[in-house]
């Protein structure tokens, strides 16, 4: 046996390899996908476009990267996709700042903050390099090319619509939202209250329940909605894991409710296809995407009159009859982009 | 408390003096004539207080059902005891921890890590062609050596590198979360076999689910092992007073280490059975879970100072914030109402406590 000084140091010696290694997995996850044309200078159309999304792994962002791309390929410009493995500005903030030394000819970024990302933006523009924000905004939107987002309003009336309609206008209807407080769920739950109160004026609106996105927690609490309102007839969750769990708890008593759900996660689809959510709000990335690289170019190539900004992109209802027709299915989140 | 005197008493022979002072206060109070109230009082303080927490949990329970009456239904003990399964074992380990004097902020984010690890075995298991069954045993061994390898890593860094809890568990939370979102890369873990929501959802008897039935099996067994057996003495005398435990022999950086692996274990076997309930894993499961857990074993009667605690109380604690979670929903209450009741609550069940041990002259 080791004696209790050098076990010490062998706990200690263990841990700190292990923080290397977790934080060279970091680094190596982080650099995916490096430039080819960083180092080539930008002369006529040979133009390296930056993309920072919120964080790399998401579907919602790998499919952005798939945009971005289809529009990179037909302009033939290079898409340098960089970012955070974590939805935090602390993680996303230094990716920002070291692609400044690789002087991109533009940066489109999707700021996990609407304040925190301003300086490094700020360093950008000073260096006369255009920015384009893209799905989330920032508070100050002075000396910015474009923003483009999905219109968080549009797409919860348009649940509401076909929660409404899919309910005969009758009955009560839930909203289990996020985290109190984040401004995306406020303009789904606005826009859903907005369109059910206009034109379904019989149904019930009860106020949100916050599941803090715990999918385990929605589900608590539509159970007890369910025997709190005899005649609960809809639910409409704000997010992913939201509607994940309305869907489970509506499924498992077998109950007659129609769970509506935002964005296409492989498991919302998966969901959506078994009938378990019957309806399903899909933001378009592969537009978005599209979008922010053909504005870059355009500032890029001084034809500002292509620029159309703020450009608010509306969303695409999914439901369960409608989940295998391509025309809808195109929309669906891609888990991995192949690059 | 009652391990401290019995470990005192028997090998400690020079604390005479102390232990003729503690009789002669008992004396004192035997002495005394009892009034009604004195023995209500003493009445709730049966079982170190857990008649008392029953009774508040009845009390909760007769309150939300008479506001409304749809609370006391059988969907109404289906949703609760789900929802009550998660922190309840989450809340054993907790216990435990908190016995030996120590604290666990890791144990929902080492849930939400083991679930989602072994999600990802089962996922690519699954693709790759594997039997279902086979799939899943995997998973869940997985899970249980990524839970149980946490609270060893924690247990070692406690006791060798002498770090205390607080510190070294919130590391290991933040570890476990990051470890998490790399192998997942953030997103939901789905594609898992559908034999899993089997086990997950098929209520059995009517009443009781498989994670409900898991819970009570271990909270059974976690009882046993803290008031009956040498194991559940130890850990009393190590959170009671680790110089005594430590000079009466006992293998008290050990013993921490086994408590906090215990610790992981039951935070890995929750995050399996939530895996099993929705055929799915998220990364955000455990969330706020740490506090949750705490909360649940400090209304079960558990001290943060560590030497006082016992299962029935967290099972207790647990039920009564499920109650609340799901009573104050049926009940209409608004929903930032809802979460400042469970403090309020919370506080008024410690405080409560305190009175009821000053009032019995207990010693805490």
């Amino acid at each position: 046996m080791l004696k209790k000084h050098n076990s010490r140091t062998a706990i200690g010696l263990a841990s700190s390899a292990f923080v290397l290694l977790a934080t060279v997995a970091c680094s190596g996850a982080t650099a995916t996908e490096p430039s080819e044309g960083a180092d080539a200078p930008a002369t006529g159309e040979d133009f390296t476009i930056a993309l920072v999304p919120g964080m790399t792994t998401h579907p919602a962002y790998q499919t952005m990267y798939c945009g971005a791309l289809q529009a990179a390929e037909e302009l033939g410009v290079t898409v340098d996709f960089q970012g955070a493995n974590a939805w935090d500005p602390a993680q996303q903030l230094p990716v920002v700042q070291s692609l400044l030394a690789t002087s991109p000819d533009a940066l489109l970024l999707v700021p996990s903050d609407s304040s925190a990302l301003r300086p490094a933006v700020d360093q950008f523009l000073s260096a006369d390099i255009p920015v384009i924000t893209v799905d989330t905004g920032l508070e100050d939107t002075s000396g910015l090319t474009a923003e483009i987002m999905s219109d968080n309003e549009q797409g919860g009336g348009a649940a509401a619509q076909a929660l409404g309609e899919a309910i005969g206008g009758e009955g009560t209807v839930a909203i289990i939202s996020g985290v109190p407080g984040a401004t995306t769920d406020i303009a789904r739950v606005d826009g859903f209250r907005a369109v059910m109160e206009e034109q379904f004026p019989n149904v019930t609106l009860l106020e949100p329940e916050y599941s803090r996105s715990v999918v385990a927690t929605a589900e608590s609490q539509v159970q007890s909605l369910m025997l709190a309102h005899d005649d609960l007839a809809g639910v409409f969750g704000v997010n992913g894991n939201s509607a994940t769990g309305a869907a489970n708890a509506v499924a498992n008593a077998g109950a007659d409710i129609v769970v509506a759900g935002y964005d296409a996660e492989p498991g919302t689809v998966e969901q959506l296809r078994s009938g378990n959510i019957n309806i399903l709000v899909v933001q378009d990335f592969i537009q978005e995407g599209q979008l922010a690289v053909q504005y870059a170019y355009a500032a890029l190539t001084g034809d500002e009159s292509a620029i159309e900004t703020p450009r608010v992109l509306e969303n695409i209802i999914a439901t369960t009859e409608n989940a295998d027709d391509p025309e809808v299915s195109k929309y669906f989140y891609i888990p991995e982009c192949q690059a | 408390m009652s391990a401290k005197r019995l470990l005192m008493g028997r090998k400690q022979p020079v604390e005479t003096t102390m232990m003729t002072t503690l009789d002669d206060a008992e004396l004192d109070r035997t002495r005394r004539p009892r009034t009604p109230l004195q023995g209500f009082g003493a009445f709730l303080g049966k079982g170190d207080g857990d008649v008392a927490r029953v009774l508040v949990l009845l009390l909760i329970v007769v309150v939300i059902g008479l506001v409304a009456p749809n609370f006391i239904s059988k969907a109404s003990w289906m949703a609760l005891s789900q929802t009550a399964t998660v922190v309840a074992l989450l809340a054993i380990g907790q216990t435990f921890v908190i016995i030996t004097g120590g604290i666990d902020l890791s144990v929902g984010a080492v849930m939400a890590c083991s679930a989602v690890i072994g999600a990802v075995v089962m996922r690519e298991l699954a693709a790759g062609g594997a039997d279902p069954s086979i799939a899943i045993l995997v998973g869940l061994v997985t899970s249980l050596g990524i839970g149980s390898l946490a609270g060893l890593i924690n247990g070692l860094i406690i006791t060798k590198l002498r770090i205390t809890p607080f510190i070294v568990t919130l590391g290991m939370l933040s570890v476990a979360t990051g470890s998490m979102n790399l192998i997942s890369g953030g997103a939901e873990i789905v594609g898992l076999p559908p034999q899993l929501g089997s086990i997950g959802n098929t209520p059995l008897g009517g009443w009781f689910t498989v994670p409900v039935l898991v819970t009570i099996l271990v909270a059974v067994v976690a009882g046993v092992a803290l008031s009956q057996t040498r194991f559940g003495l130890r850990t009393f005398a190590v959170g009671s007073n680790q110089g005594a435990a430590r000079r009466v022999g006992i293998g008290v950086d050990w013993h921490i280490v086994r408590v906090y692996v215990f610790a992981g274990f039951l935070a890995a076997v929750a995050g399996f059975l939530l895996t099993s309930r929705f055929v799915s894993a998220s990364t955000m499961a455990g969330t706020g879970m740490e506090l949750s857990s705490i909360a649940a074993a400090v209304i079960g009667g558990a001290s943060l100072m560590g030497g006082r605690g016992s299962i029935l109380g967290t099972m207790v604690g647990a039920l009564i914030m499920a109650a609340l979670q799901i009573g104050l929903i049926i009940a209409g209450v608004a929903s930032f109402w809802q979460t400042i009741a469970i403090g309020i609550i919370t506080v008024a069940a410690v405080y409560g406590d305190q009175i009821r041990i000053k009032y019995s002259g207990e010693r805490s």
